[in-house]
């Protein structure tokens, strides 16, 4: 059988299922790793010393335990410490797909936010003296001066952070999330064969990576030709 | 979370060992280290073609890197476990399957972490060494190697915790390593599955967060150096 | 227009600034020189509240300069500051950098505030370089700008720490003729500066530091042909080198 003659089948469709579990599963943990991410990133801003040491501690235990270790804790275990009726409703949903985005976001959130500070902390103390100097306030030298600079700075490694969250999404399938990876097992289940299945995923996981890579390049070329084309 | 501790701590430390071969973070510990040690020939090995003076080698190397680290590990550890068998015509033990998809995958990483340590020397070194009679390999060899491992050093530290962690992976295929361990152990104590999944969670804090401070610590050592080493005597 | 009186600071157990008294009428242009590590930097940033004092009192135009206090920004909003570094913002490009402060402190239209920002352009021989990024600018071109920036907010006073001294030598000419015209026309400026032939041609007052102290404060012309102090003779036979 050759690979096109497997994709055309029924085993081409459960792939396809499964890409888009694994896109719809990267793309919630993109989004709300990147609202996490922030947010401790502004939590760790803070002027009290007690709490930004307490977030950074509380983003290094998340970063020092495996993603697999974060997705068991908290499909076997959380869901027994939610009263009664939370819990139910869980149970009535995809308590699977619901989660593996849970543990994944924050896993990315703490690595996002990591990225953040590095960003913030590459920008020079002259840009906040420069802003201070000319009058403006603390919040508005944050919004007017660092955070464009933060963002711009962050963005390539945030593309990289989306590269990892989209290959981070198959751990979910130790909890049974029919996501790409899931699908192919199953399909070598059906027919003991693992290479075309596997060849396919794989394949598939070159595409996304190829094109955030791509991506990524494009944004760093315009970004130096915009400055360099203006000169 | 106490009592399981006492019940269960020698299970958890090492498994069934002896009676069965070594488990539990005994072998997360064994595949960590034992994988960042082969991984580093791996790594210094592919990185010669990175930096080959021939396009299309160092085009092929890239290809081969790319790859490596477009694909979720999970997958490489599933080809590893049923096609190397296949193509081999052996079976390896689960262990040793993880080994194996460790070193190569770590390889990869390792091998960009040389080229950047290296590409970070001031090219004045190379002339240096150069202009003293030696050829581009005994260069390498005695001259940036030696130091770009030292510029290493701190991202190795880090590449050690990476490795425990990913070494949780494999509970996928039957590994019987930390993950696994505490798995099987929660499945025998309901009702307590919640405090072994945290006692997990803390045990792989344990050995990381050292490590994450310790990679910390010397990056900022390097940088320091670095300055002092670039600032002009004045 | 600016008074320091009994100004005291340290930074942990080093001494920087040794009981400075100082008034500055307005358009006065004061030269702060000295050797590296005199307090001239700190005693020109404690004016703009970038610095905190131990000890002492700063009034510009009769106001208190506390950096504690929320007041501090509108103060600076007319004590313009001039980097060694330039500091420019990189995201934004030349004429947003210049109209950032007018349109977001005083509310000026983008309109109205590049009209002024294209004077101040025209003012430091910079009006071509309006839409350009500003990390592909010459050190020296980058000051001016930094110089057009600080005056867009209309400041009564400009203060220059070490304006040239980031600058390659074959610019340094360029900047200090903007600061030069600026002191023609009236502005009242301090300038921190190892210039010693612009320090005699354009201050009106020139302040020689030694150890966080203020040693001499005198003129020009009495600073450079007999300094009293023996600090300011080796100073000047140092930087002069005669």
């Amino acid at each position: 059988m050759t690979l096109i003659e497997f994709l055309s089948g029924r085993y081409g469709e459960l792939l396809l299922k499964g890409l888009t579990v694994t896109l719809q599963l990267s793309g919630v943990t993109l989004a709300a790793g990147f609202v996490i991410g922030v947010l401790l990133t502004l939590i760790r801003l803070s002027p009290f010393w007690i709490v930004r040491q307490a977030v950074g501690l509380l983003v290094d235990a998340i970063r020092s335990v495996p993603l697999l270790v974060h997705v068991i804790f908290w499909y076997f275990g959380a869901p027994e410490l939610l009263p009664d009726g939370p819990r139910m409703w869980l149970y009535a949903r995809d308590v699977n797909f619901i989660c593996a985005a849970i543990a994944i976001s924050i896993y990315a959130g703490a690595f996002i936010s990591e990225d953040l500070r590095s960003g913030l902390r590459s920008i020079p103390k002259g840009q906040t003296e420069a802003s201070l100097s000319l009058g403006f306030s603390s919040l508005e030298t944050f919004r007017y001066v660092i955070l464009p600079q933060a963002f711009r700075i962050s963005v390539p490694p945030l593309l990289g952070q989306a590269m990892t969250i989209t290959k981070n999404t198959s751990i979910a399938l130790m909890i049974g999330v029919p996501e790409l990876v899931y699908q192919a097992q199953r399909i070598q289940d059906i027919t003991y064969e693992p290479f075309l299945p596997y060849a396919s995923a794989t394949l598939v996981y070159l595409a996304i990576c190829t094109v955030l890579t791509l991506a990524s390049r494009a944004y760093s070329r315009t970004a130096v030709k915009s400055r360099g084309a203006q000169a | 979370m106490i009592e399981i501790l006492q019940e269960y701590w020698l299970q958890l430390l090492i498994g069934g060992f002896p009676h069965t071969p070594l488990g539990g973070l005994a072998l997360t510990v064994v595949l960590a280290v034992s994988g960042l040690v082969l991984a580093m020939p791996v790594g210094l090995l592919m990185a010669v073609p990175l930096r080959s003076r021939l396009k299309p080698v160092r085009a092929l190397a890239e290809l081969i890197i790319f790859y490596i680290r477009s694909v979720p590990l999970l997958l490489h550890v599933l080809w590893v476990y049923f096609l190397l068998p296949a193509a081999l015509g052996v079976s390896f033990p689960p262990a040793i399957t993880m080994l194996i998809t460790l070193v190569l995958f770590n390889g990869a990483y390792i091998s960009k972490i040389v080229v950047a340590g290296i590409d970070a020397l001031p090219r004045g070194q190379t002339e240096a060494a150069m202009s003293l009679g030696f050829g581009r390999v005994q260069t390498m060899r005695f001259v940036i190697l030696p130091q770009a491992l030292r510029n290493m050093l701190p991202s190795l530290v880090s590449q050690l915790s990476l490795l425990i962690k990913e070494t949780a992976l494999g509970a996928a295929i039957g590994a019987t390593e930390a993950t696994q361990t505490f798995l099987d152990l929660a499945n025998n104590l309901p009702g307590q599955a919640i405090q072994a999944y945290a006692l997990l969670a803390l045990a792989y804090f344990a050995l990381c967060y050292p490590l994450l401070l310790l990679g910390r610590r010397l990056e900022r050592r390097g940088r320091r150096t670095a300055k002092i080493a670039l600032e002009p005597a004045s | 227009m600016i008074t320091i009186s009994h100004l005291d600071k340290h930074f942990d157990r080093l001494h920087v600034l040794k009981d400075i008294s100082l008034t500055v009428q307005t358009g006065e242009v004061l030269v702060l020189c000295g050797p590296s590590g005199s307090g001239k930097t700190t005693l020109l940033r404690t004016i703009n509240g970038l610095e905190s004092i131990d000890k002492g009192t700063i009034t510009v135009d009769g106001k208190t300069i506390d950096p504690r206090t929320s007041e501090i920004r509108a103060l600076r909003q007319g004590i313009g500051f001039v980097f060694q570094q330039f500091n420019l913002f990189p995201h934004l490009s030349v004429i947003d950098n210049i109209t950032l402060a007018p349109r977001k402190l005083k509310g000026l239209s983008r309109e109205a505030a590049e009209a002024k920002a294209m004077q101040l352009l025209d003012r430091v021989g910079l009006r071509d370089k309006r839409d350009v990024h500003t990390d592909t600018l010459s050190g020296g071109q980058q000051q001016r700008i930094a110089i057009a920036r600080a005056l867009a907010m209309e400041p009564p006073v400009l203060l220059f720490d070490e304006p040239t001294s980031a600058l390659d030598p074959e610019m340094v000419g360029e900047v200090l003729a903007v600061i030069r015209e600026l002191a023609q026309d009236g502005m009242t400026m301090l300038c921190v500066t190892h210039e010693m032939g612009f320090a005699r041609d354009v201050a009106s007052r020139i302040i020689f530091m030694a150890e966080g102290a203020i040693v001499e404060d005198t003129t020009p012309a009495q600073f450079f042909t007999a300094p009293e102090s023996a600090r300011a003779r080796a100073f000047l036979q140092d930087i002069l080198g005669h």
